[in-house]
This record gives structure tokens, C-alpha cells and sequence, in this order.
């Protein structure tokens, strides 16, 4: 065999062996921050070429859907890898109560700025900051659906509900680069959380502090 | 020839010189690393017949029997009787909590591909399920487990999304958790490398020197939770019943874990006293939540009613009327959805899939239909101090 053929089998060969490793998709990609889109990308490729989809609750094919393929799990990676894709969009984590327990780890607390207990501390109050969240969350419907006719007391309630003194330090803050600690403790009081487990929230969810 | 596939050749020396640039970037041969408890306070229980398990999670067919081999092997690199192998080639995280809950369990293998997340550098593993294994995975573990092996790519990420340093230093005896540090892990033998084979082949020397007959005796379950549950389908979706942020169970996985009667079935959890130490909380007192998996965006949930939650040490709280928890207030009563024609536009023809797909399992999900016994929606279970 010709050295050239050699070589050429040799790069096929290694790009074939990590393709089985699933990582081929990340390799494609290798300066992707969004891990999720390539994994997205995979999976929509797989789903298309294995021309199959599973139901979501069986594990059998419906007999009313094309191509269904009840037993072989090939054509499945490609809406595994769609789910998987969707899953990993960390930015909105594409989950259904969208926050969950942080994992404890050394590097997570080094992201956040905060210890390891602090981790655990935040972990115990989650059904606070879940409500915290959905609190943020009815603020800004409330701010969306007044659109620009919202008045001012209005917005001074939704502002108060959220530890601001009024609509004006409100904007004062969301105008500023970053959080002081004293509009996160006044924040942390108003939800009910201690202003370590806010500083967490607030930077899982991407405010600057 | 070189003429000829000259585009490819540059194409591929790109891409792999690409993947090598990046700093945690190694040659796929699956290097094993480890990281263990150095100073445990307590002994593991000691098992006169171990097991280990191999969790293969979401692999396709012909790496998934490829695998189901090299575990084999890997249990004949073992000194005779020294340990039963399982594997469970399509493993998902509730079968791998079960089996972290048997005390005979002494060691855990799990092999799968991997998926970085991107705000917490972690590595996720999915089962074959396709839900991802939970954070908390390896608190279901007793003390007899000895060691839990990580097998895929972006294991130290992994070491991040399970929290393993942590996990270890709160389950009572020595622990070893073994990883790869390879970004990239090969799993075939072309070329004469496979990365997993090559850490399972090391794996196996290491834990031939274990043993497992040395250790305290395994602690008998002496406290039940339980949970009273109505509508909750069989394989839907997998929630993990959790003490102080612990794994006790699993509610909605298996028939047994189910209830598709009209009337509220009580489902008990086996708990050990020691398992109600609160030193995986900041507080004090019993706290227990029932969660899933992170779920995929816009994947049904099950919608299902719990009416009460009792400790047998005490503790009890009952809910009347029952809470709902789920992502919909009220049943789906529409028709089954109409498989739809694909039009050839990928992108269309997907977002037309995954509607087809969520429409089907959104009308499978509701046992009883009648809106009238379905109170309002809540979030999902928190229970305060019990």
C-alpha cells in the first residue's frame, strides 16, 4: 500500500475511532463554548438518517409513526442527542423547574466565588430561591405586559417586592455593572434568604456582582 | 493520491490538531487516575458475596455489546470467586441507584458517553433513559462500597457534576473514585487503542487487591419513609425520593414504585438510622424532597398527587387536599395527535417530530382523567422540617 493511501487510511481510521466515542461531535467544534449545539446538531443528523423516532414512554414504536423503530436503539441516539443537546443549554438550563441542587465541588464554589458550605447552605434554602425565582419571574411578566403604560406606583411595588427601596433605585441598579453587596443583602432579606445563597442565585441566573 | 484527497487530508489534520491544542487535551488511551477519602473516621460493612456493577449508560448497539465483553473480561481478570460481575447494559439511574443501595455492592463502573455543561465545566452522564444521572448519585451507596469508576469523556468534569470529593467524605468508610483524565476517550480496538479497556484493564489489578470480607457488619434498615402517591405512571418519569439531600428511593420507575389505581397507594423506603444524619445539610432537622433528574426542555412530566409523607421515627406530614405536582394544571384530554408529513426541511420537519412525540406522551401521561381531582399545580416537593 502507498504511503499516501496509508496515511489517508490512518486519518479516516482516527477520526472514525473518536467519532465512537460520541465525542466527535465536540472535536467538529473543538472551540464551541455551546456544547449544547453540536450535541444538537448530532442528534437532529441522527434522527433524520435513522428515519425513527421511540415514543417517549414505552420504549415501543407507535404504529402511526413513519419509520418507527421499536427495537433498534441506533436511531434513537439522534432525539437522545436532541434531548441531550436541549438539556445542557446551561445558560437556560432547559429545565423544568430550571434551578436544581448545585453539586458541591470545588469547582463550582471557586465559580461562584464562595465556599463549599456556602454550596451546601444554598442547596438547603432551594425552595426559597425557587420561589425567589418565580417572584423575579412575575416581576418581569408584570414589567412585559404593562409594557411602556406601567406607572409609577406600579413600579414601585414590583420594585419593593424585590428588596429595592423604589422604582428609581431599581433602575439605578439594573443600570449599574455590577451589584453591591448591600443591594444583595436587601434583595436576600426580601426573598427570605440569606445573602450568600442570593449572591449564588443571582449570579446562576448571570447578574454581575 | 495526495493530490486527490488533499481537501480531506487538511480538513481532518485541522480538526485533529484543533482537538490537540486545547490544554486538557490527552492521546484518548484512558489513563486511570483516582481520588480517595485518605483519612476515614469509620470502616466500610464488609460482604461475603461482593458485587460489581457495570452501568452502561447511553451507547449504541454495537458499543454497548462491545462493552457488555470487555466487562466480562474485565471480571476474568479477577482472582477466581473473588466478586459477582452485573452488568446492566442499558442502565439508567434509578437501576443504579438500586444497585448502590444493595450492601453486597462494592464497587460501580459506569461507562457512557459524556456531555459538558457549559456554566459548570461538569460532565454530564445520561442512562439509557435518556435522563441524566442525578448530582447525588453515589449518596444511595452504603459503606460497603469501596469504589466507582467513571469511564467516558471529560471524567474530571464528571468528578464536578457528581461531586465525588464530597460524596466520599460523607459515606461512612474508604472510598476510591477512579477516572479517566483523557478529554477524549477511544472506545474501539482500532488501531489498537481503546481507552476504556486499557483503565478497566489497570482497574482490575487495583481492585484485586481489595478485600471485601474485612469491614464492619452491614447496619439493617431499621426506619421507613413513606409516601402516599395516585397517579403516578410506570416509566414516565423517574423522581428520587431524598432525605437531607441523600437518594433513599425512586417513585414512578417500576410497577412497584407506581400506582395506576384511582385510590392513594402507600410506597415505604427501607432507611437506615445512620442515613438520617443531617451532615449533608446545614440544618438540623429531617427535610425531604421529591424531584427528577433535570428533565429536557419541554419533556412532559408525569403529573401526580402526593397526600402524605411519614417518617416511622416520627415525623409525618399529610396534605389534604393532596398536592399536584407536574408541569400542567389540569389533564390533556385532547385528541391523539396525527403523525405528521415531513416535508424534507430538517429543521421543520424536526421541530414537527418532537411536537408529535411530546403530544403522544402528554395524552399517555394522565391515569385519571377527571380535572375535578386535580387541585392546584405546585413546584415540586420541599417538605420543610419534618
Amino acid at each position: 500500500m502507498k504511503t499516501s493511501n496509508k496515511l489517508i487510511q490512518m486519518a479516516l481510521g482516527s477520526t472514525l475511532l473518536i467519532s465512537q466515542t460520541g465525542c466527535i461531535a465536540s472535536l467538529a467544534f473543538p472551540v464551541a463554548e455551546a456544547v449544547n449545539m453540536p450535541l444538537f446538531f448530532a442528534g437532529t443528523g441522527s434522527l433524520f438518517a435513522g428515519g425513527a423516532i421511540r415514543t417517549l414512554t414505552s420504549g415501543d414504536g407507535d404504529p402511526a409513526c413513519m419509520g418507527c423503530s421499536s427495537s433498534h436503539l441506533g436511531p434513537m441516539i439522534g432525539d437522545i442527542l436532541l434531548a441531550a443537546g436541549l438539556i445542557l443549554d446551561q445558560k437556560n438550563p432547559g429545565r423544568t423547574d430550571e434551578l436544581n441542587p448545585l453539586p458541591i465541588a470545588p469547582a463550582v464554589a471557586e465559580k461562584f466565588g464562595v465556599t463549599q458550605s456556602d454550596l451546601t447552605q444554598y442547596n438547603d434554602e432551594l425552595p426559597q430561591v425557587l420561589t425567589a425565582h418565580q417572584n423575579i419571574i412575575g416581576a418581569i411578566r408584570t414589567l412585559s405586559a404593562h409594557n411602556t403604560k406601567i406607572s409609577r406606583e406600579d413600579l414601585n411595588k414590583v420594585a419593593v417586592g424585590l428588596g429595592f427601596q423604589d422604582s428609581a433605585d431599581l433602575e439605578t441598579t439594573l443600570a449599574s455593572d455590577q451589584l453591591s453587596s448591600e443591594k444583595i443583602t436587601a434583595f436576600a432579606n426580601s426573598q427570605g434568604l440569606t445573602p450568600t445563597t442570593a449572591k449564588i442565585y443571582l449570579k446562576s441566573i448571570g447578574i454581575k456582582i | 493520491m495526495f493530490q486527490q484527497h488533499k481537501l480531506m487530508i487538511f480538513i481532518l489534520t485541522f480538526i485533529l490538531l484543533g482537538h490537540f491544542q486545547t490544554p486538557d487535551a490527552h492521546a484518548f488511551r484512558g489513563r486511570l487516575r483516582s481520588i480517595s477519602d485518605q483519612n476515614p473516621e469509620t470502616e466500610n460493612w464488609k460482604t461475603q458475596h461482593p458485587k460489581i456493577v457495570f452501568a452502561l449508560s447511553l451507547l449504541d448497539e454495537k458499543l454497548n455489546e462491545h462493552y457488555v465483553k470487555v466487562a466480562k473480561q474485565f471480571g476474568d481478570r479477577l482472582p477466581d470467586n473473588f466478586a459477582e460481575i452485573k452488568i446492566l447494559s442499558a442502565a439508567t439511574g434509578a437501576q443504579i441507584v438500586r444497585e448502590l443501595q444493595n450492601p453486597n455492592t462494592v464497587g460501580l463502573v459506569i461507562i457512557g458517553h459524556t456531555y459538558q455543561t457549559k456554566s459548570l465545566k461538569g460532565s454530564v452522564f445520561l442512562g439509557s433513559d435518556r435522563q441524566p444521572l442525578p448530582t447525588e448519585l453515589l449518596s444511595a451507596a452504603t459503606p460497603a462500597l469501596r469504589f466507582f469508576a467513571l469511564l467516558g469523556c471529560h471524567a474530571r468534569g464528571a468528578l464536578t457534576q457528581y461531586q465525588t470529593q464530597f460524596e466520599i467524605e460523607h459515606i461512612p468508610g474508604k472510598q476510591t473514585v477512579f477516572y479517566t483524565d483523557d478529554s477524549f476517550l477511544a472506545t474501539n480496538q482500532l488501531l489498537g487503542v481503546d481507552g476504556v479497556k486499557h483503565a478497566l484493564k489497570n482497574l482490575a489489578n487495583v481492585v484485586s487487591n481489595m478485600n471485601f470480607q474485612l469491614g464492619a457488619e452491614a447496619e439493617a434498615a431499621s426506619v421507613q419513609l413513606s409516601l402516599k402517591i395516585k397517579d403516578v405512571l410506570s416509566g414516565f418519569e423517574v423522581r428520587y425520593v431524598i432525605l437531607n439531600h441523600r437518594i433513599v428511593g425512586t417513585l414512578g420507575d417500576s410497577p412497584e414504585t407506581s400506582n395506576s389505581d384511582q385510590s392513594y397507594k402507600t410506597i415505604s423506603y427501607p432507611i437506615r438510622e445512620s442515613a438520617m444524619n443531617t451532615a449533608r445539610s446545614v440544618s438540623t432537622c429531617q427535610k425531604i424532597s421529591i424531584r427528577s433528574a433535570e428533565l429536557s426542555l419541554g419533556a412532559p412530566a408525569d403529573d401526580y398527587l402526593l397526600s402524605e409523607v411519614n417518617l416511622s421515627t416520627g415525623q409525618k406530614r399529610s396534605m389534604d387536599p393532596a398536592l399536584h405536582f407536574g408541569d400542567q394544571p389540569k389533564p390533556y384530554l385532547a385528541a391523539p395527535p396525527i403523525a405528521p408529513t415531513l416535508s424534507g426541511n430538517k429543521e421543520e420537519d424536526q421541530i414537527l417530530v418532537i411536537q408529535y412525540v411530546s403530544e403522544l406522551a402528554r395524552i399517555k401521561e394522565w391515569l385519571d382523567p377527571d380535572a375535578r381531582h386535580w387541585p392546584v399545580l405546585s413546584g415540586r416537593f420541599y417538605s420543610d422540617c419534618l
